[in-house]
């Protein structure tokens, strides 16, 4: 093939050219540690990071919800745990009145006390967190109850906040005070009335009711621990989730380090010969020889 | 029957053609490095003689004939068409492709997930107040990202038109002077001069008009070459140049007119061709893109917060300003209008409205609404269609950049093929420059023989 000088001087800028380019490709490969550094890189793998940007940001605003929701239940169930106790002594003091031993003068003391124990147990279920009461349903800017005399008055709703913790999964975010509290008060309040009234009979049938006012105590735990459960369990397979899709992201978006060193080096080396050879071969041409 | 004077014109002759040879290798050494330049030679003929026993009239320089191959001149200029097609789309894609910095998760699809997202915070404590701002400020962003992305589009659009008058300037200013060289080539032709030098001119022209647009070009009997795009607006007829107009469109983007007619959506090739296709066909279809999923957001949203009941217990009103769009039935313009409508944070409608303020179900179903199949006639979350999107400039972007760099390699191969025929080679000419030089020494010996020759003759006649 005939070669001209203007072509092998061209063909020389060229190549000088492309190995250039490829030793930027690398050069940005080694330093950011990403193979992904603008969209034309890998179109579908690019498309594919802002899939997973999306599905990432969700099950962390999940893994947000569920942290929230452990602690609000957790707090509930501290204060439900607390109320037990409290219904449990009452039921205990109400039994030291229901006795034949008792007089008018010591059940007028074990009235005071039970009605400090109930006013414990209405501080307890107008608990707030942030100015949010916490038993009070969609009511909650409000108190959930007021006394007036012994009679306590709900002023909260029944309605129940889910939250979603992962995709079609949620777990009830509060619990409604009609459901727990509501039989304990009424209960307090018929066994001071019948403590009230010295009425050895009424004080034996009210204290029947405690068994019932407990058990609804206990069931609204039950639930509360149901919940709890939940949120751990999905703990891990929030967890997992989110591995697998860090793990993919890197996957897509990170260099293989040993594969854009030896790029670099081999870039690196080529760009180096091709500068020799080039300089060599155009050092002569037969006017050197001519005299 | 030869002279002995006869001889010494022949030598005169000979000398006069090597002086000739050596004049065109000294040119051809001149012009290695110009571009476009394609080696000349001399074509020289013996002269003829007379009668039977003539030995010849020497020799004659026929003609100087440069190293064109008309071939791979067609061929490069093709390639040259599209080089430059895709040197501009990769120029543009590669700055649109920036406005969607989605590899590194700061682009559209954080602020979106942001958005949604806050109204699931918010889900959690619907009347906490930080968390009502942290909504508003979500909605504040995301709508800020999007009209920024827009007025990011429209401002590269605006500088393509400016490339576009660039290129038709430089295209008429091309076509002005191929037409003037068309006329000293015809010229130069009819009074038996040499037009090599008017043509390789003229060919670097021809291709550097090629890298702006599509051309066909074909050389008359005369020598002038004619030039029309491929669609067949005229450009160069002989002599006379077709200058191109731009003019403002309906759509205040620029067109561009041959003789009165509008060529724009003709030309398919070179810079042109690619500015226009990136301007009228990709960003174009981006635009819509980012308004079909603006306006889904402001309808969507807008819809279910009017379902819910704000701090106040009032029915929510918009949260996004309603989009009404200047063409009836389209989305234009939608992700240029995306703005939050509410100021007061107790506005926001995060409550059930039959339940009391402290309810989360809209909030949670405004939440929602990322997972909903928006879009692509019911088939597509907003997340999915912005996904399509970024794959299109990806794949866009990487075609323009790949086509280039093929083109470019392409081109390459084709130039240096083209360059051992028509280019020079300083080897070459200094093995013509010892040819010529040795057969000018050896006609000059040959007039001094003859010369001596005549002195003895005339010794012998004047005794």
């Amino acid at each position: 093939m005939r070669i001209s000088d203007a072509a092998s001087y061209q063909r020389l800028l060229d190549n000088l050219n492309m190995l250039n380019s490829r030793l930027e490709t690398a050069t940005e490969q080694v330093s950011s540690g990403r193979r992904l550094n603008h969209l034309h890189d890998g179109p579908s793998a690019a498309a594919e990071m802002v899939q997973l940007n999306g599905q990432l940001a969700q099950i962390d605003q999940f893994q947000t919800n569920a942290d929230q929701s452990n602690y609000l239940l957790q707090f509930s169930d501290s204060v439900l745990t607390s109320v037990y106790d409290l219904v449990t002594a009452i039921f205990t003091r109400g039994s030291e009145a229901a006795s034949s031993l008792a007089d008018e003068q010591s059940r007028a003391i074990l009235a005071v006390e039970i009605r400090s124990q109930r006013d414990q147990i209405l501080s307890l279920a107008n608990t707030d967190v942030q100015g949010r009461f916490l038993f009070a349903g969609s009511q909650s800017a409000s108190p959930a109850f007021s006394l007036s005399g012994d009679t306590a008055q709900y002023h909260g709703d029944n309605v129940i906040n889910t939250v979603d913790i992962n995709n079609g999964l949620s777990v009830n975010g509060n619990i409604p005070g009609s459901t727990a509290f509501q039989r304990v008060f009424e209960t307090v309040e018929q066994l001071l009335a019948a403590i009230d009234a010295g009425d050895e009979t009424a004080i034996r049938s009210s204290l029947s009711g405690f068994a019932g006012a407990l058990s609804d105590v206990n069931k609204v735990r039950a639930a509360l621990g149901v919940d709890l459960a939940k949120i751990e369990n999905s703990s891990l397979a929030r967890q997992m989730q989110q591995t697998s899709i860090t793990a993919r992201q890197a996957n897509l978006s990170n260099a293989d380090m040993a594969q854009a060193v030896t790029d670099l080096t081999q870039a690196q080396t080529a760009l180096q010969a091709s500068l020799t050879a080039g300089s060599m071969i155009h050092r002569y041409n037969l006017f050197d020889f001519l005299v | 029957m030869s002279t002995l004077f006869g001889s010494l014109s022949v030598g005169r002759q000979s000398l006069a053609a090597q002086q000739m040879g050596l004049a065109i290798t000294q040119n051809n050494i001149a012009n290695v490095n110009t571009p476009g330049y394609a080696r000349q030679r001399a074509n020289f003929a013996p002269g003829d003689g007379s009668g039977d026993t003539a030995v010849g009239a020497g020799v004659r320089l026929v003609s100087i004939e440069s190293y064109r191959s008309r071939l791979l001149d067609i061929r490069v200029n093709g390639e040259i068409q599209r080089q430059g097609e895709y040197a501009a789309s990769a120029e543009v894609l590669q700055q649109v492709e920036a406005f969607f910095d989605e590899t590194t998760g700061t682009g559209l699809q954080s602020d979106i997930s942001t958005f949604f997202n806050n109204f699931s915070s918010l889900a959690n404590m619907p009347q906490d107040a930080a968390l009502r701002q942290q909504v508003l400020a979500g909605g504040e962003k995301l709508g800020m990202s999007f009209r920024d992305t827009y007025e990011k589009l429209q401002v590269l659009r605006t500088h393509l038109d400016r490339g576009i008058t660039e290129a038709v300037a430089e295209i008429n200013s091309i076509t002005a002077a191929i037409a003037k060289l068309n006329y000293e080539v015809v010229d130069m032709r009819g009074t038996m001069g040499n037009a090599n030098s008017s043509i390789d001119e003229r060919q670097k022209l021809v291709d550097r008009l090629a890298s702006l647009v599509d051309i066909n070009y074909f050389e008359s009997e005369s020598g002038s070459i004619h030039i029309s795009t491929r669609q067949g607006a005229l450009l160069v007829t002989g002599t006379e140049a077709h200058p191109w107009q731009v003019a403002n469109g309906a759509d205040g983007a620029l067109r561009i007119l041959a003789a009165g007619r509008d060529i724009t959506d003709d030309l398919q090739s070179g810079r042109l061709g690619g500015l226009i296709h990136v301007r009228d066909t990709q960003i174009t279809s981006y635009l819509a893109v980012l308004d079909d999923m603006a306006a889904a957001i402001i309808s969507r949203v807008n819809a279910q917060h009017a379902l819910g009941a704000d701090a106040q217990g009032v029915a929510g009103g918009n949260f996004f300003v309603p989009f009404i769009g200047a063409i009836p039935g389209s989305n234009q313009g939608a992700a240029r209008a995306l703005e939050v409508a509410i100021t007061d944070i107790n506005k926001i409608a995060a409550a059930d409205p039959a339940a009391g303020s402290g309810s989360n179900q809209n909030a949670k179903a405004i939440a929602g609404i990322q997972n909903e199949l928006l879009l692509s006639g019911n088939n597509a979350t907003l997340s999915e269609f912005y996904t399509h999107l970024v794959f299109r400039i990806g794949l866009d972007t990487k075609t323009g950049v790949d086509g280039m760099e093929t083109q470019s390699h392409l081109l390459s191969r084709l130039q240096e093929q083209r360059d051992s025929q028509c280019g020079v080679s300083l080897d070459e000419e200094a093995i013509n420059l010892m040819y010529y030089q040795k057969a000018f020494e050896a006609s000059a010996r040959f007039i001094a023989l003859v010369d001596s020759l005549m002195d003895d003759m005339l010794s012998i006649l004047g005794g």
